[in-house]
């Protein structure tokens, strides 16, 4: 058991780089919970989890495909990183159109006066008693930002899980079933399984509601980032010893 | 929910060696046979666990809105299903059917969540304010409360949401499918690694061009729209 662990130091090393990635990207998401799906927060109007998540794990699609292919580490987080980042930019273009074309509300921010990339004034359009509404650009580029971390994130734990079930004497790679190989599936589980884990701890510094990088609040990563440390070298260690393990079975 | 019915179709083709048609309608079918008991267990449980409050079970409303809960979820399950299993066994995916219907599902939930639910949320229930006027948080406190016909219902919203907040739910995860393995397909990194550098690249343009789609959206909201209009008898009542 400490063999394999010490065999897969360096799997371990990018699993937990990639844990504290996602809950570093979860901060730049900008999510308005429940206040924004009525139109009264800036943000997409759903949860920090649920969103990291579909956004994370689109990406953990992308480089599942790419590495069914090929074993470039770069090429494989920056296809995770895209898949990420098409998902997120998706979401909020048509969150935007659904702000902007169904709810008639300009996007605005409230925690900023001016948007910090377009120098657009922001507190004359906010609605009274709201805190702002719809995605203005620094919000948008923010997600983007957060999608294409958490999709580096989540590849590279993904990868690092692969390396240890395919040093562990495991098969992986595209197969043409239903089932799938038996190291792709708990593979991606784990993945998945970290990626929640480093996406609930950010969601209490949030609070519920976060705009992007120019939110106040997003000055309080470091503590989610050491927390996630913590916690991923945990995850870590289950998961290193329970994918060796299955090869020497 | 996607889950419950890829693990049930995985079983059904894999072991029992069943037509994969007929394997993913019967997941989706005790997918959303799942999806009605919790439906109605959570409408029961919380008149029930809540009995001191004497709030009534409406057993007609649990007759009528359970099938329609059903409906939905078997044609969204059966949808997510075709899409994982083709990924899974057309496009060779490596992730098995189970893996992709849920990781499709959670997508799909926060897309359908972020999207579909501001439309009604927000517009539905204001639209006696004038359009464009921004949504002040006083006028939570006053929506509107009749439908074309009669009281507005559970059926009502969905009518309203199926002109628009669907549409547009269903658009963006398209996008997310068709954007995602478009890039890959065009540029099959199988081919060698500069395709599949090509392929971020591709991905990295079309998130650009999102980029500045929103904010062309936002500066044209911005000068149709104009600032928000302050509510002078607001005002001067608080």
């Amino acid at each position: 058991m400490i063999d394999a662990l010490t065999a897969n130091i360096l799997s371990m090393v990018y699993i937990i780089i990639g844990g504290v990635l996602i809950s570093w990207s979860v901060h730049f998401v900008p999510v308005g919970g429940a206040p924004a799906a009525m139109a009264q927060a800036t943000g997409i109007g759903t949860g920090t989890v649920q969103l990291a998540a579909g956004a994370g794990l689109t990406g953990l699609v992308s480089a599942g495909f790419m590495m069914n292919v090929t074993d470039n580490l770069p090429l494989i987080l920056a296809s995770g990183a895209v898949g990420a980042m098409i998902m997120i930019a998706v979401t909020m273009i048509v969150g935007t159109w659904v702000y902007v074309y169904g709810v008639g509300c300009v996007p605005s921010s409230a925690k900023v006066k001016v948007d910090p990339i377009t120098k657009y004034r922001q507190d004359l359009y906010v609605s009274q008693g709201t805190e702002g509404h719809g995605l203005p650009t620094v919000s948008f580029v923010s997600g983007v930002i957060g999608g294409c971390l958490g999709g580096i994130g989540g590849a590279l734990v993904y990868y690092a899980l692969i390396e240890v079930g395919l040093a562990a004497g495991l098969t992986a790679g595209g197969s043409s079933t239903v089932t799938g190989h038996e190291l792709v599936g708990i593979a991606a589980m784990f993945a998945i399984g970290i990626f929640f884990v480093n996406a609930v701890i950010p969601s209490y510094n949030i609070g519920g509601t976060i705009e992007g990088f120019h939110d106040p609040k997003w000055k309080k990563w470091p503590k989610a980032v050491i927390s996630s440390f913590v916690a991923t070298i945990l995850c870590a260690v289950v998961a290193v010893i329970a994918i060796s393990q299955l090869g020497g079975i | 929910m996607c889950s419950v019915g890829a693990a049930i179709a995985t079983v059904l083709i894999s072991e029992f060696t069943l037509s994969p048609l007929f394997a993913l309608v019967f997941g989706a079918i005790i997918a959303a046979c799942v999806h009605a008991t919790f439906a109605v267990t959570s409408t029961m449980g919380r008149c029930a666990s809540q009995k001191r409050f004497k709030q009534p079970i409406y057993l007609d409303m649990i007759r009528s809105h359970t099938p329609v809960i059903m409906g939905y979820s078997f044609i969204t399950t059966f949808c997510i299903l075709v899409v994982s299993y083709l990924m899974t066994v057309v496009l060779g995916h490596p992730f098995p059917l189970t893996m992709l219907a849920f990781i499709w599902g959670i997508t799909v939930g926060a897309i359908g969540s972020s999207t579909g639910d501001v439309h009604y949320g927000a517009e539905r229930e204001f639209q006696q304010f004038e359009f464009g006027s921004g949504l002040n948080a006083s006028n939570s406190g006053n929506i509107v409360r009749y439908a074309e016909s009669g009281l507005r219902n559970g059926y009502d919203n969905s009518w309203f949401c199926a002109k628009f907040g669907g549409p547009v739910t269903g658009i963006a995860f398209g996008m997310t499918v068709f954007l995602g393995s478009w890039i890959t397909t065009v540029f099959d990194p199988a081919r060698g690694l500069a395709q599949g550098w090509y392929s971020v690249i591709a991905g990295v343009i079309i998130v650009l061009i999102l980029i500045i789609w929103n904010w062309k959206i936002e500066v044209k909201a911005r000068s149709d729209f104009g600032p928000y209009k302050e509510d002078k008898s607001e005002e001067a009542s608080a």
